[in-house]
């Protein structure tokens, strides 16, 4: 051991060098393996465990980021019967409706996308188009009932949480599926080396010890880990089972399947890749969607059409992609249908999927959650932020625990320095840099140009900010900074929401503009949370017991040593 | 585990600690390859064998990290690895 070694951590006692010479029981080995299986990639699992929690709203957020867009009046479903007329105008359908539409507007793209949006943000008569013509793409949101197209602004919406979960950022998507997959293996690891480790799992739950230093950190470890462990173990192994086609594609190999004819049978996309087009009429769609939607509630009466996708619309290539869905289908797979566009003749139709994919999209559904309703999506919250409080517990616990063995806590030895400033960075760094995303979000001018890419280089701007002010300042100032940074924020979101946009807290209580009130009471909890962490991580003193306590234990290894 | 430092706080891994990660690297998802070619030797069509196959591999996986760490006899971790690699191996060099 070298000297400056020497003065930067307590010496062994006599004690510990005997304990060291006995076996590690079982228990002890695994201890080690939760450790750093947990440490090693822990903030990259800390940032994919928030950025997938906030995710479970992430249509929500993408509404709250284009406020632009007006509430939707709910529920204004049409009556079954009217969707059920094989002889209905194609223009009393909100489908017909859209087509109409983009029949008159852009009637030369190459690709007409037409979806139902989310429940939870939208209605039966508000439709998301996106169309492509080249190189350009164009999104909105289309009222079939008013006729009105909402073109939002330009922006990252919640979908770059939803990409940053498991696509990261600035870097290859494969590569950052790969690094995502060893930290989910990681924390399927330490989870089970967790469960292994503890002796009395049921009762530590019940446990919790205020005020005690690394005990209470442990109690709040112990608190995040144990009644989600269900869901922790679920979403962990779920996540792995989404990407597990670029983890474990030898099967595929070895049994010579063509993988783009297998995913054919199973997804409805095709990519409107056909050249030589020559202009041709199309079919009227109407009675397309009646009989496939009427033929597939035979077999599920909860099956709705849920997107209509035209592949080169008015040509001789055209074709009509029709995906259906039951509502609250845990499976992420539907039924689709694919017909000729000049003669409405069937070319393709999924079958039902062998059970194995079934399981395997039942798994990916579980994971992504898009068929739980508003209270089980706040129960996935709610449960994901139990796992974001687990990892985080867990890596302040490891500083924690060993800043007692510091001799200088001024002058820590370059490990512990390096984890401590990377949990800052990570911990309290990201939500501020989130929060900073939304408030971009609102500040940006409207008309800037590559406005979303711009939201998004803030973001990791004030992340790598954070970060740098974490080198420069004390770790407890570093916390105390980043902490209410993130509080204040928080706090003043709604003000900011209402100064620049015309939905602020009272105009959304006037109007019944549940969304954005909702958002405003969540900033609102989340900034007195933040302010409850604030102070307890920073502004809480060491009681002058444990400081004595500290002082003798330093004093005495001295002696001994 | 080793609790040696370097001159800047770090531990220094020793080669037994190293040998383990390289081995539940390599050879926990050496055997979850193998696991999941097995399924093309059952008695199922291959769309189903590929996905039963790619879900166990997972846990398979996950438990066969857990083993390296488990034993405490390095030598015996390695040949654990080893021989079931060779029995799977073998079973699919055979029936696939």
């Amino acid at each position: 051991m070298s000297d400056s070694t020497k003065t930067q951590s307590v010496p062994m006692t006599k004690r510990q060098q005997k304990d060291k010479t006995k076996v590690k029981g079982y228990r002890l080995l695994m201890s080690d393996v939760h450790t750093w299986f947990g440490l090693l990639l822990g903030w990259l699992l800390f940032t994919i465990f928030l950025m997938g929690t906030v995710s479970y709203f992430n249509n929500e957020l993408t509404a709250w980021m284009q406020p632009e867009i007006t509430a939707v009046s709910k529920p204004s479903a049409l009556p079954l019967s009217s969707q059920n007329s094989p002889n209905k105008a194609q223009t009393s359908e909100p489908f017909g409706v859209a087509i109409a539409h983009l029949q008159a507007t852009q009637a030369n793209a190459k690709n007409w996308f037409i979806t139902k949006g989310p429940t939870s943000t939208s209605n039966e008569q508000r439709l998301h188009i996106t169309t492509s013509a080249d190189d350009e793409r164009l999104r909105y949101q289309f009222d079939t009932q008013t006729q009105t197209a909402y073109m939002p602004r330009d922006t990252a919406g919640g979908n770059f949480f939803y990409r940053m979960h498991f696509d990261l950022h600035y870097m290859s998507v494969i590569w950052a599926r790969i690094i995502v997959g060893i930290a989910s293996m990681m924390m399927l690891i330490a989870i089970i080396a967790g469960v292994i480790v503890h002796k009395k799992i049921f009762t530590d739950f019940f446990t919790f010890r205020w005020g005690k230093g690394q005990r209470s950190w442990l109690d709040a470890h112990n608190a995040f880990s144990v009644l989600p462990l269900p869901f922790h173990i679920m979403i962990t192994f779920t996540g792995i089972i989404t990407l597990i086609a670029l983890y474990m594609p030898w099967g595929g190999k070895v049994a010579n399947i063509d993988t783009e004819q297998l995913f054919e049978g199973i997804y409805s996309y095709r990519a409107a890749d056909a050249t030589e087009l020559q202009p041709a009429p199309m079919v009227d769609i109407s009675p397309l969607l009646t009989t496939a939607q009427s033929e597939w509630q035979k077999l599920n009466p909860n099956y709705v059409i849920t997107s209509v996708s035209i592949n080169h619309p008015n040509t001789d290539h055209s074709k009509i992609i029709v995906d259906g869905k039951a509502d609250h289908q845990i499976s992420t797979i539907g039924a689709f249908r694919i017909y000729d566009g000049q003669t409405g003749d069937i070319l393709e139709q999924s079958k039902p999927p062998p059970l194995a994919v079934t399981t395997h999209t039942v798994m990916i559904g579980l994971h992504a959650g898009r068929f739980a309703d508003y209270w089980l999506r706040w129960m996935y919250f709610l449960l994901g932020g139990a796992g974001c409080g687990m990892i985080a517990t867990g890596l302040v616990l490891w500083t924690v625990k060993r800043r007692r063995q510091l001799l200088d806590m001024d002058k820590p030895y370059l490990g512990f320095w390096l984890v401590e400033k990377l949990n800052i960075a990570t911990l309290a760094g990201l939500p501020l840099a989130m929060v900073g995303l939304l408030w971009l979000n609102r500040l940006l001018p409207l008309e800037m140009t590559a406005r979303a890419k711009w939201e998004i280089d803030g973001f990791f701007i004030i992340w790598a900010g954070s970060f740098i002010l974490t080198l420069l300042l004390s770790s407890r100032h570093a916390w105390r900074v980043l902490l209410s940074l993130v509080t204040l924020s928080l706090l003043f979101t709604p003000l900011l929401n209402s100064l620049t946009t015309e939905r602020g807290f009272l105009q959304s209580v006037l109007s019944g503009d549940a969304l954005f009130i909702s958002f405003d009471i969540a900033f609102f909890i989340l900034a007195l949370l933040f302010a409850y962490i604030t102070y307890a991580v920073s502004f809480k003193k060491m009681s002058p017991k444990q400081k004595t306590k500290s002082k003798r234990r330093v004093a005495s290894q001295i002696e001994i040593s | 585990m080793s609790k040696r430092r370097s001159s800047h706080g770090f531990y220094l891994p020793d080669f037994s600690v190293i040998s383990r990660i390289v081995l539940a690297i390599g050879g926990s998802y050496g055997i979850a390859v193998l696991t999941d070619l097995l399924f093309l030797a059952l008695p199922i069509d291959d769309i189903s064998a590929i996905y039963w196959g790619q879900i166990t591999s997972v846990v398979v996986c996950a438990l066969m990290i857990i083993l390296v760490f488990s034993l405490r006899r390095l030598w015996l971790a390695w040949a654990v690895v080893a021989s079931l690699s060779s029995i799977l191996g073998l079973i699919c060099y055979a029936t696939i």
